[in-house]
């Protein structure tokens, strides 16, 4: 597939990119959403998952689909 | 409070080809009776009700009710099966904070998508979105009922 601007300008303190191999899963993130700390999916597989880890304050999303949104 | 946009990259619908965009998604807690979760959402003017997944209220073990209305319709005309209930929410941007007590809906669409629209969010807020700088600003100075930690 072909690909334009794909790097993404972040502002200090953006979270990161979604990525898009995980698009349709569950994602933890820490707390800052920098970082992808679990997937799967369902949100309790997923706080499972996160819970080993050692964020106190993961955030869960559920990741779209991987192409436009309209709402 | 101040919240950065969240960046995907996504299929442009005329081309198919991959590009970067920038969403209003912001982290937000939402709390049950005895726990609470930090949840990404989509702020969405255009949705009249704030939505989370069933798996949010299974997982906070909060008490749903069906709801007996007509069944939210979504844009392309699709309907929503849809519980209501009653959450504890939160936001902080680090430096600021504030929680209020919503009714919320929580739906059993397939795409489990969190959408922060007008009752339960959008409602308590002035909102500035810039696209420019792909960031958004929420006040809530002017809601003096409001529960605001603000400093």
């Amino acid at each position: 597939m072909m690909t334009e601007n794909q790097d993404a300008q972040h502002s200090p303190g953006a979270p990161a990119t979604l990525p898009a191999e995980l698009a349709g899963q569950w994602i933890a993130w820490n707390r800052d959403m920098t970082e992808v700390i679990a997937h799967g999916s369902s949100l309790s597989e997923v706080r499972q998952e996160a819970s080993r880890n050692s964020e106190a304050e993961p955030v869960f999303q559920k990741a779209p689909k991987a192409v436009s949104f309209i709402g | 409070m101040n919240f950065p946009y969240q960046s995907a990259i996504v299929a442009a619908p005329e081309t198919g080809v991959e590009r970067v965009i920038y969403r209003p998604v912001i982290p937000l807690l939402v709390c049950g009776p005895e726990d609470g979760l930090l949840v990404a959402g989509l702020v969405d003017t255009g949705a009249d009700n704030t939505l989370f997944p069933i798996a949010l209220a299974e997982a906070l073990d909060i008490e749903l009710t069906r709801c007996a209305g007509p069944s939210p319709v979504a844009f392309g005309g699709g309907t929503l099966e849809t519980y209501f209930g009653t959450v504890m929410l939160q936001i902080s941007d680090g430096n600021d904070d504030c929680e209020w007590e919503g009714r919320v809906l929580f739906h059993a669409g397939r795409d489990e998508s969190i959408i922060l629209g007008g009752q339960g969010f959008l409602e308590y807020f002035a909102v500035e979105f810039d696209g420019p700088a792909r960031a958004m600003r929420l006040e809530n100075d002017s809601m003096p009922d409001f529960k605001n930690d603000s400093h």
